[in-house]
């Protein structure tokens, strides 16, 4: 096992946020903040050597002050590459911490398994009372236009969010597609893209879920149809997740645009900014 | 397994037990609404369904059983909490949250024990499987049997609602169920991990159904 590859980003405020790039080894890279229109430091992580490969081990945290407000996003896809051997097993773990009153929003690129590979990842997110999250992840099934659908060898994901010192949802799940077909009903059927969002704010009661879980239904409903079919449902407490599940990765992408920009507005009055990069 | 032992894990077990098991169909109904799931799709889909969602459920079943064992409450609430939290979809979390009260209170009753008396009277948050497993651990039964156990009366009603839902009969439900046999005895041995988008997606979509059999 390779010694993890760190980077610590630190959004911290007085009367502006602004960034602190406590740690950063190769292959991440942060350069500097953006100011968003919306208010939000708008930060890039780049992943200098292009993928993951199956030697790495890569630790990321990021802490948002209280009353900072940041959005994050990658600068393109994360490719996963071939494993050469059954205990090469790349690895990513993060951990995020929002403090009272903060504001992350998490808006990464698609996740692109290659063919062969072997991918773990952990993912721990801690909010203190009032702070506010709105989390995307999109994973694809591969190269499609090499050819590679559900080729890679597994992928792991274990993520939880806390709000308030007690767990809001806790989701571990393994593909393995050489031993349980993605593609049975049971799991993906006919859509092979998946994606979800959360969308969190700690101790905002459960009332006002269900309102945001009805609000976001209705819109969930106009953009499905045969190639995307899209869901929202209410945590136990703090959030929401909306699930969606396509044939495309394109529709996915743009439906996670239009859920980020109704919760974004509903759950800070602010206008979703894209990000200052080509979707 | 005494046979006392074995004739109360048969009524445990059994489908038809009151807990509300005919009301839940936990996105089978707005799967089949969609289109995405018919008669011939059932035993795969049951199959897939056990190697995911059942074997995560069963492993909860087994902690449960083995804390009944050692009559650790406090940590079996702990455990339910957990399982509550592996359950993002708010209509098939209420409906487990539900039907584990129903389950616990039941058996407390018929059982007399004061361990499940004093387990179902806390208002805790608590599910099916760790309900079954608890209740069977009390009653000595082994882990692994109850999660098995579990797991037939959980695909048994999940057959059931699809034969409402589906032109599905009896004698073809009852040979679906006796296929599974083999994969409810793999899912039994429980694992950390499950991964169903699709139902996922559908168990959300569930409540804005024009109309609706289930509550899930």
């Amino acid at each position: 096992m390779s010694r993890p590859a760190k980077l610590h980003l630190a959004f911290e405020y007085s009367d502006r946020t602004t960034l602190r790039v406590r740690e950063q080894q190769p292959p991440w890279r942060v350069v500097r903040g953006f100011e968003a229109p919306s208010g939000e430091l708008l930060t890039h992580i780049h992943n200098v050597s292009g993928g993951i490969f199956d030697s790495d081990a890569l630790d990321w945290r990021i802490d948002v002050a209280p009353g900072a407000r940041a959005q994050v996003t990658s600068t393109g896809a994360t490719r996963v590459y071939r494993s050469r051997a059954v205990d090469r097993v790349a690895s990513q773990h993060g951990c995020l911490r929002i403090g009272e009153g903060g504001y992350l929003e998490y808006l990464p690129d698609a996740l692109i398994p290659f063919a062969g590979s072997r991918f773990e990842q952990i993912t721990r997110i801690e909010l203190e009372p009032d702070a506010a999250l709105i989390w995307w992840d999109r994973v694809m099934p591969g190269r499609e236009a090499s050819g590679e659908v559900f080729r890679y060898e597994s992928l792991a994901s274990s993520f939880e969010i806390t709000a308030n010192g007690e767990p809001a949802v806790v989701e571990r799940f393994t593909i393995e597609p050489r031993l349980r077909p993605p593609d049975s009903l049971a799991r993906l059927g006919p859509f092979p893209h998946f994606a979800s969002c959360y969308v969190c704010r700690a101790g905002q009661p459960a009332a006002y879920w269900r309102a945001l879980e009805s609000e976001l239904q209705s819109l969930a409903d106009r953009i499905s149809d045969s190639e995307i079919l899209w869901g929202v449902t209410s945590l136990r407490a703090h959030g929401l997740v909306i699930r969606g599940v396509a044939r495309s990765g394109r529709r996915l992408s743009d439906g996670l645009i239009e859920f980020w920009k109704a919760a974004k507005w509903s759950l800070c009055g602010r206008v979703a900014t894209l990000p200052r990069k080509v979707y | 397994m005494d046979s006392q032992v074995l004739l109360q894990l048969l009524h445990l077990a059994d489908s038809a037990l009151p807990i509300g098991g005919a009301a839940h169909s936990f996105g089978l109904e707005s799967l089949i609404d969609a289109g995405l799931l018919d008669v011939e799709d059932l035993e795969p889909f049951f199959a897939g369904y056990l190697e995911e969602t059942g074997a995560m459920e069963a492993s909860y079943c087994i902690r449960s059983c083995e804390l009944a064992r050692v009559s650790a409450l406090e940590e079996w609430f702990r455990l339910n909490f957990d399982l509550g939290g592996r359950k993002p979809l708010r209509e098939p979390r209420d409906g487990s949250a539900a039907m584990g009260r129903r389950f616990l209170q039941l058996a407390a009753n018929m059982t007399g024990s004061e361990r499940l008396r004093s387990a179902s009277l806390a208002s805790r948050e608590v599910h099916l499987a760790t309900c079954f497993g608890f209740v069977a651990g009390a009653l000595g039964i082994d882990p692994e049997t109850a999660a098995a156990a579990y797991l037939q009366q959980s695909i048994t009603s999940l057959v059931a609602a699809c034969q409402r839902l589906l032109a599905l009969g009896q004698t073809q439900a009852h040979q679906i169920l006796w296929n599974l046999k083999p994969a409810i005895l793999l899912a039994a041995a429980g694992s950390e991990t499950a991964f169903m988008p699709l139902l996922d997606v559908a168990a959300a979509r569930h409540a804005t159904l024009r109309t609706r059999l289930f509550i899930s």
